[in-house]
């Protein structure tokens, strides 16, 4: 494509860096789930990862979620602040929160749409990608409907 | 060890550039040996020295070493941002009134535009810690994380692209005074608005200016202060809150920031309002931290603060100067520290062309997001 900087593909993007309390994170998205840590005692959800309950000290456990949520702000991001998204800006970052878990919010990408036809509130889907530049999956989310 | 007192008794800086060419210890043994001179106060005499650091920086007994001094008593350097900017100065006075040490430097030294930078990552990264949620995404850098508050804020009270825009554009207007600033040249809503976009809701204009430099101040008993050169400044009362573990997506309400839980905790400490403060020296990385913390600091309602700036109540001859200097957005990124050197200058009636009248309280506050700090400064 005419003007993109061709060091810039998406497959240098940034990679996670997981650690021994999200590894289960990254995992299951490589596995086709987006899976959150959940309390096996008080319930309760847990994003970002850790290695106990921060409110009862129970076990976590990752639990799938269905993937539908709402967006609970956004930004749409115009100017480079990493490499490999020069084919992407503008695009939308949103923090999604998932139906089943309100109180997490997961920074992702809003594909398939303009950004003006993001806002507050908004019905969102997700849907699980393959990272460009290594071999990780992550979720994407769309409007909904 | 009797109970006593500490004060600031020395403030001191360098250039701020775009682009030093300098050396952060270089940069931070000037700006320490300027608050000594102020002072008037040999360099025998520190025994403590006390910075917070993220990105470059310079560990204190480097500091100790290049002016001379053999050690310290009271070394300490604290990991973190500008929220730790009112922290450090706040931890220099305690140590002094402790006995910990008898006279103290704080300082911040960094190369903000030529060497570490904030905003932004070049080169291959593999993201760890929390960022490694959102750095594939390419959502990593704090300003980010502070346009989603920025956004919550618009949603729940109505703020307008246009509010951060009459903070931009007073801030600086203000800056337009300071010879120290790097960018006098007043704004238009127009320049504004057609400024470019970084990430929406925020504009260029709406950043921080990224720059090289240093500032230091000078802490040590209120009775060594007496036979010093300039007078006194008081620290009334500090408060602080670093909440949400520093997870900014987290942070429970996104139309406030950490000011909310500080702002009330620093009036009943002090038993001041926001009403007593002559001028307020507000952290402002971006716009929306000073439009945020004003209202959360208690100067004026929720939502209402784009409309306090356009109103002039935010300037002289209005209810209280915010940023006379400049602030980071105009006159530097210098993390904060560059605040603390304004708010006493003002205090001692040494502001010049740009002095606030009778200027005798003053707001100070660090950070943004869901961690930061607050003091208010007297005079003596
Ligand atoms: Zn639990």
């Amino acid at each position: 494509m005419a003007g993109i900087d061709e060091g810039d593909s998406p497959s240098v993007r940034p990679q996670p860096g997981p650690d021994d309390d999200s590894q289960g994170y990254w995992q299951h998205l490589i596995d086709g789930d987006l899976a959150l840590q959940r309390c096996s005692s008080c319930s309760r959800w847990q994003f970002p990862a850790l290695e106990r309950c921060r409110y009862c000290n129970g076990e976590l456990r990752y639990e799938a979620v269905s993937g539908s949520g709402s967006i609970h702000t956004f930004i749409v991001q115009h100017h480079k602040v990493a490499p490999g998204f020069e084919q992407e800006r503008p695009y939308v970052i949103a923090l999604v929160t998932p139906d089943e878990a309100p109180e997490a919010r997961i920074p992702a990408r809003i594909i398939g749409c303009s950004p003006q036809d993001v806002t507050i509130g908004a019905r969102v889907t997700a849907e699980l990608v393959e990272h460009p530049g290594g071999s990780y999956r992550v979720a994407v989310f769309r409007l909904a409907g | 060890m009797g109970s006593r007192s500490a004060v600031i008794v020395g403030i001191g800086r360098t250039a701020y550039r775009r682009g030093s060419g300098r050396t952060t210890l270089g940069m931070a043994t000037e700006a320490c040996r300027a608050a000594l001179d102020d002072a008037g106060m040999p360099v025998s005499e520190v025994d403590g020295i006390v910075c917070f650091s993220t990105g470059d920086s310079v560990i204190p007994i480097l500091v100790g070493y290049a002016l001379g001094l053999d050690g310290l008593a009271y070394p300490l350097e604290i990991k973190g941002g500008g929220n730790y900017a009112s922290i450090v100065v706040a931890q220099a006075v305690a140590a002094v009134e402790a006995g910990m040490c008898e006279t103290a430097l704080v300082y911040r030294s960094l190369n903000s535009l030529s060497g570490h930078r904030y905003g932004r990552v070049d080169g291959a990264l593999v993201a760890e810690g929390h960022i490694q949620y959102g750095a594939p995404h390419g959502y990593l850098v704090p300003g980010q994380w502070f346009a989603m508050m920025a956004r919550r804020h618009m949603h729940d009270y109505g703020s307008t692209y246009e509010d951060l825009g009459h903070v931009a554009i007073q801030t600086r207007a203000h800056a337009a005074n300071n010879p120290h600033a790097i960018l006098r040249t007043p704004i238009t809503m127009d320049d504004y608005l057609d400024s470019r976009w970084i990430y929406d809701p925020f504009r260029i204009y709406d950043c921080a200016l990224e720059a090289d430099g240093a500032a230091a101040v000078l802490v040590t008993t209120a009775e060594r202060a007496r036979d010093l050169k300039q007078p006194a400044v008081r620290m009334l009362g500090h408060a602080a809150w670093l909440g949400a573990g520093g997870l900014p997506d987290q942070w429970p309400d996104m139309s406030a920031l950490y000011s909310a839980n500080v702002g009330p905790r620093l009036w009943d400490m002090t038993g001041l309002t926001p009403g007593d403060m002559d001028l307020a020296c507000l952290y402002d990385c971006f716009t929306y931290t000073t439009l945020a913390t004003l209202e959360d600091y208690g100067f004026c309602g929720k939502g209402e603060a784009g409309r306090f700036f356009a109103d002039g109540r935010a300037t002289y001859g209005g209810d209280v100067v915010v940023n006379p200097h400049g602030g980071l957005l105009s006159e530097a990124y210098i993390h904060g520290m560059n605040h603390h050197f304004e708010a006493v200058l003002q205090l001692r009636g040494q502001a010049g062309e740009r002095q606030v009248k009778d200027a005798a309280l003053c707001l100070v506050s660090a950070g943004t997001g869901p961690y930061g700090g607050a003091l208010v400064y007297g005079r003596d």
